[in-house]
């Protein structure tokens, strides 16, 4: 986004309490003495409960611009994380102040995340979709790691799922699915978590691995905590399937990563899901192992679908969501809500 | 569905999965949406959680790629650290010998963690697990270098100088930790106090519903009492009544036992009645054989000596006939000494010879005193009588084999069939008989040679004798005529065969045939 601002010859800065990026960041501090004018635009990237962040809303002459990154419910980290289940609570909580601060132009990742924005009280007319800028220009310039890919391109059914172990991902109904899918089916198969596995959901991690052990597939299922691009790229590669069974996604950038490495997508019905995916996957409104078991076998068993169905994918990404389309979605919000 | 042509229908695509499902699966159905799963998966681990003590530091997540950041393993403190050293790069639980090694060097100082680490990866247990640790190498190397003499010592002052940011920084992480910890410990005990309040109130339910139930017993107790009292004298009526009826029940098995005896002794009566006559049959005199009876005894003696002394002059030399004899030794070859073998009318003992030579003890009936005085003479179980009285005398199934060469020819067909209907009694099951008699096929015999007897009744047309022992439920029944005349004057002319078979063909003729099992 700010890439995508200073090309068009705006002179824009990133704002931040912690570093956590490579790029040029200054502290949040700073923000008053760089917007000092009305014509000025404050772009805020709301994810959480940040004080800071809304009484800065409340106070800047300048122009606003509210980009709204799903927040996950706080119902979903409940005897799992006391902490987790506390920053969500609270930045669901002020998604009331935040749709009612009267921003000039918000931003959601998904038509999904924009009706809540509606739903809490703000202007529909000034609600605009968004995707989420992203990395896939990278992962496809890199090479995979070849470690990894040598290493997991066999004649196994490789399924993939992105993204961090946490509840809110439903890796249950997979587990459950690639049990159902080797009695049924096929006994070689197996299944990738790639993503970061945090300290305090370690409850929820070793209740995964005890599901997978109790339903004997322990070794079939794979943690890989978080990976570097190389290696993502690798495990995308590898991947005969991409699955996802989240309960609840704002956005979900993994299914357009699958999409534009032309991997076929099976998923289910929820939140952002079927908007993401439209018709370039299959998307079942029903969570059943059964019926998910039965998508593998039946793309497994015609090569040609699948095929089609992972070409569908890469059109989908090229139409929607590469970074150009984005930026145009983008650009074009900001001219439509009058900002330039 | 090509990529070049038409764009997949995906919702045709999800049907028919859709369907598949339900053909393979009639009874599931696939609209249903299982459990939710996060909630089952949150009791689970709820469940565990009770029941398990309380860990401070986080549990250890195996790496299925085998690949961690050094990291991962710090964050580890004391035996947690060495466990999970060991776990991740060693893939295996400590040794006690190790992990108190390890461990003590953590303790005392003298190595820190990622000395640890160091020492188990770049072991060569560690190097042939060839787990990745990102990160490690580096400090490693640094360790290493700290532990030179003076110079070590100065690079550590160095080191520590420039690290002192990060390490004041760590130092703060640590605390956090700390606090964490703190605040783990204090939710544990929350939920241990929750959970002994939760006893508590349990119990006082427990009270209660034991409270409850006492009294509950009691009602039943009493209800019970109130049941016995009604039913107690239906009880003693219904016994009474039980009584009578097993008295009758005995009565009635009494007559019974008393008419079956009856019935037993009646029986018996009519099956002696029954051998009675059996015996009075088989010793009636048979129409159309030698009525010997009415001779006497004088007559009867001349009368065999002529006999036996014509059998010399027609059958043939005892060599000539013992030759011939020889076709059915391999017919016998399925018995053995012990086998109970019979020939009717054994005439001279030429068969009997020719079987005590094979091994076999056979034993014979001949109405010829003179034969029979002969036989006997000669060592053989020869009885002297009518065959049709001595056969009748012998019990079923007793015999395995019975002969009788030359012998139909001089019975009428009652007998014949009689005399059929007996060995078939007598044979064993399985048990063979060898018929031989001459054969009518042969004109001369049919016409002539065979009334040279003046003792034979009539030739036995050979299809016959085998539509009657077929009929009569032999089995695996062979007829094979024998005997023929070597040089007979046609037997080289061209078209003359069937003349010369009916003049110079054989002239006798076998049947061989087993009682059916």
């Amino acid at each position: 986004m700010h890439e995508v601002l200073k090309k068009s010859g705006y002179d824009a800065r990133l704002f931040a309490n912690e570093n956590l990026t490579s790029l040029d960041v200054s502290p949040a501090g700073k923000i008053k003495d760089f917007l000092p004018s009305p014509d000025d635009i404050l772009i805020y990237h709301y994810s959480m409960g940040w004080n800071i962040g809304l009484r800065l809303l409340q106070e800047l002459k300048c122009r606003k611009v509210l980009k709204y990154h799903n927040i996950t419910p706080p119902e979903y980290f409940v005897g799992f994380s006391v902490d987790y289940e506390h920053v969500c609570r609270s930045g669901r909580q002020q998604i009331k102040d935040i749709a009612r601060a009267n921003c000039d132009l918000y931003l959601s990742d998904s038509e999904y995340n924009s009706q809540e924005l509606v739903q809490e009280g703000a202007d529909s007319s000034r609600c605009f979709v968004v995707a989420p800028f992203h990395h896939i220009d990278h992962l496809e310039t890199i090479a995979p790691d070849t470690q990894v890919f040598d290493q997991f391109v066999t004649h196994d059914i490789n399924i993939l799922m992105v993204g961090r172990v946490a509840p809110n991902k439903g890796h249950a109904s997979l587990i459950e699915t690639l049990a159902t899918y080797r009695r049924e089916y096929n006994r070689y198969a197996r299944l990738f978590f790639v993503g970061k596995e945090a300290v305090q959901l370690s409850g929820y991690s070793l209740s995964l691995r005890q599901l997978a052990a109790d339903l004997a597939i322990g070794n079939s299922v794979i943690f890989t905590g978080a990976v570097p691009d190389a290696q993502l790229k690798a495990y995308y590669q590898a991947a005969d399937f991409f699955m996802l069974t989240s309960h609840h996604e704002g956005f979900c950038v993994p299914l357009i990563e699958a999409m534009a490495l032309k991997v076929p997508i099976i998923a289910c019905e929820s939140s952002a899901i079927p908007a993401t995916v439209g018709k370039a996957g299959l998307v079942w409104k029903e969570r059943n192992p059964y019926l998910l078991a039965e998508s593998i076998n039946y793309l497994d068993q015609n090569e040609a679908v699948a095929a089609e169905l992972a070409w569908m994918g890469r059109k989908r990404y090229e139409q929607f969501y590469s970074n150009e389309r984005i930026a145009e979605t983008f650009v074009g919000a900001l001219r439509q809500g009058g900002l330039i | 569905m090509n990529a070049a042509s038409t764009e997949l229908d995906v919702d045709q695509l999800m049907s028919a999965i859709r369907d598949a499902v339900s053909k393979k699966h009639p009874n599931l159905d696939p609209g249903t949406n299982h459990e939710p799963i996060p909630h089952v998966l949150l009791q689970h681990y709820q469940l565990k959680k009770q029941r398990e003590p309380l860990t401070l530091s986080p549990e250890f997540m195996f790496h299925g790629n085998e690949t961690y950041h050094v990291n991962d393993l710090l964050k580890y403190h004391d035996r947690d650290f060495v466990r999970n050293a060991y776990r991740a790069i060693l893939k295996r639980e400590p040794d006690e010998a190790g992990f108190l090694h390890n461990l003590g060097l953590l303790q005392s100082g003298a190595f820190n963690k990622i000395d640890i680490l160091a020492s188990l990866r770049y072991s060569d247990e560690g190097e042939a697990n060839g787990v990745t640790i990102d990160g490690l190498r580096l400090p490693a190397t640094i360790r290493t270098l700290e532990r030179i003499p003076v110079l070590g010592y100065l690079l550590q002052l160095v080191l520590a100088f420039v690290r002192l940011p990060s390490m004041i920084r760590s130092q703060r992480q640590f605390q956090g930790y700390i606090v964490a910890q703190q605040l783990a410990i204090a939710d544990y005990v929350n939920e241990i106090n929750e959970y002994v309040n939760e006893r508590q109130r349990a119990d006082e339910r427990d009270v209660q519903e034991r409270a409850d139930r006492a009294n509950l017993i009691n009602q039943v107790q009493a209800l019970e009492a109130a049941v016995n009292e009604r039913i107690t004298p239906l009880i003693h009526s219904e016994q009474q009544r039980l009584g009578d009826a097993e008295t009758l029940l005995l009565h009635v098995e009494d007559r019974v036992k008393t008419l079956s005896q009856t019935l037993v002794r009646t029986r018996q009566q009519v099956s002696e009645l029954a051998s009675d006559v059996r015996t009075a049959e088989r010793n009636l005199p048979v129409d159309g054989a030698l009525v010997r009876e009415n001779q006497t005894t004088d007559e009867l003696h001349e009368w065999d000596d002529l006999y036996a002394a014509f059998e010399e002059e027609f059958r043939g030399s005892p060599e000539e006939v013992e030759e011939r004899l020889k076709y059915y030794l391999p017919f016998v070859k399925e018995f053995n000494a012990d086998s109970r073998i019979l020939d009717l009318g054994s005439g001279r003992g030429d068969w009997l010879h020719l079987l005590r030579k094979e091994g076999f003890k056979p034993h014979a009936i001949e109405v010829n005193e003179v034969f029979a005085e002969r036989s006997r003479n000669e060592g053989f179980d020869v009885t002297h009588g009518d065959v049709m009285v001595y056969l009748g005398q012998q019990p079923d199934d007793s015999l395995d084999l019975v002969t009788a060469f030359h012998l139909i020819e001089h019975m009428n067909a009652d007998k014949l069939f009689r005399l059929l209907d007996e060995i078939k009694r007598t044979l064993k099951p399985g048990g063979k008989v060898f018929i031989e008699t001459p054969s009518p096929e042969n004109i001369v015999v049919a016409a002539c040679n065979f009334y040279a007897d003046p003792t034979h009744h009539k030739p036995v047309n050979p299809h016959t004798l085998m539509f009657i022992l077929l009929k009569k439920g032999f089995v695996e029944l062979g007829l094979q005529f024998l005997h023929p005349i070597d040089d007979g004057p046609f037997r080289e002319c061209e078209g003359s065969e069937q003349l010369n078979l009916w003049f110079y063909g054989p002239r006798d003729y076998s049947v061989i045939a087993r009682k059916a099992w």
